[in-house]
C-alpha cells in the first residue's frame, strides 16, 4: 500500500527508487536486528534479511561508496542520490574478512541485482555472529518518504522491498 | 585541528560512523573528519564509513563548534569495540 502525498507536501518527489532485497530469505523488521545500533535505527531505517544463503546482489544500481576492508559491508550511492548500506550479520567487522569474498571495489558502478559479494555463513555460525543482515537508507534526511512493503516474506532475491522517493533539492 | 589517531581494533565501521554522525547532529555547524589531507563530512555516515580508517589512522578534526569539537575528540579516542 502507498500514501499518497497531499498537494500541500512541500517535499516534491525528485527521485523514486525501488530498494531490493540483496539476500535470499526471510524480510524482517529492523527492530528485530539483534543489535541496538540497527534496531535502534541509529544507522538508518530500512529493512533486514534473515539469509539462506551467502549470496549477496548490489540491492540498487549506483557507485560503491564503499566496501569495508573486512568485506563484511558496502555502501552504495545511487544516481539519485540515495544511499544504501548493507551490513552482513552482526558484529562481523570482527571477522577480520575471514568468510567473505568480495566481487567488487570501492569505486566500482554496479547494476541492481549484480552479485557483489558471497558469504559462508557457516563461517559466521561458527563463530558464534547472527547472519541478519540489515539493508539501511544511511541519508534519511534527504528522503521525502520509504515504505516496506515485505517484512515477514520468505523470498528469492531480487525481489522490491522498499520503495523510496527523495526530496527535492 | 585537533588531531587523534584512531586505536579501535575495528577502525571506523558501522557502529562508530553512526555514532560520530550522531554527535556531529548535535550541532547546526558544519563538521569534517580529515584523512590524508581530504575532508569528509562527519554528519553522514555513508561519508565517514567511505574513509575506510582502520587502526592507527590519524584523523584531523575540523570543526568551529568548540564543544562539538572537544566531544568528538573525546569520542574518536575512547572508541573501543
Amino acid at each position: 500500500m502507498f500514501k499518497f502525498f497531499s498537494k500541500k507536501d512541500e517535499n516534491k518527489i525528485a527521485g523514486y527508487i525501488d530498494v531490493m532485497t540483496p539476500m535470499d530469505g526471510v524480510v524482517i523488521d529492523l527492530t528485530d536486528v539483534p543489535d541496538p545500533v540497527f534496531s535502534g535505527k541509529m544507522v538508518g531505517d530500512g529493512f533486514a534479511i534473515e539469509p539462506t544463503n551467502g549470496v549477496v546482489l548490489a540491492p540498487v544500481s549506483g557507485e560503491v561508496v564503499q566496501i569495508f576492508p573486512t568485506n563484511h559491508a558496502f555502501g552504495i550511492r545511487t544516481e539519485e542520490g540515495l544511499e544504501i548500506l548493507v551490513h552482513v550479520g552482526i558484529d562481523t567487522v570482527q571477522l577480520k574478512g575471514e568468510g567473505f569474498t568480495p566481487f567488487i571495489q570501492t569505486g566500482d558502478r554496479v547494476t541492481q541485482g549484480q552479485k557483489v559479494l558471497e558469504v559462508d555463513l557457516s563461517v559466521l555460525k561458527n563463530a558464534g555472529k547472527s547472519i541478519v543482515t540489515p539493508v539501511v537508507i544511511t541519508n534519511l534526511t534527504e528522503v521525502a518518504h520509504f515504505e516496506c512493503s515485505q517484512i515477514g516474506v520468505l523470498q528469492t532475491a531480487p525481489i522490491s522491498a522498499l520503495s523510496v522517493t527523495m526530496k527535492q533539492k | 585541528m585537533k588531531s587523534v589517531i584512531i586505536q579501535n581494533e575495528t577502525g571506523l565501521h558501522a557502529r562508530p560512523c553512526s555514532l560520530i554522525a550522531s554527535l556531529a547532529g548535535t550541532s547546526p555547524m558544519d563538521a569534517y573528519l580529515i584523512k590524508d589531507g581530504k575532508p569528509y563530512n562527519a554528519k553522514s555516515i555513508m561519508g565517514l564509513m567511505s574513509m575506510g580508517v582502520t587502526k592507527g589512522t590519524e584523523l584531523l578534526i575540523d570543526c568551529e563548534d568548540e564543544t562539538l569539537s572537544e566531544a568528538l575528540y573525546k569520542l574518536l579516542s575512547e572508541l573501543n569495540d
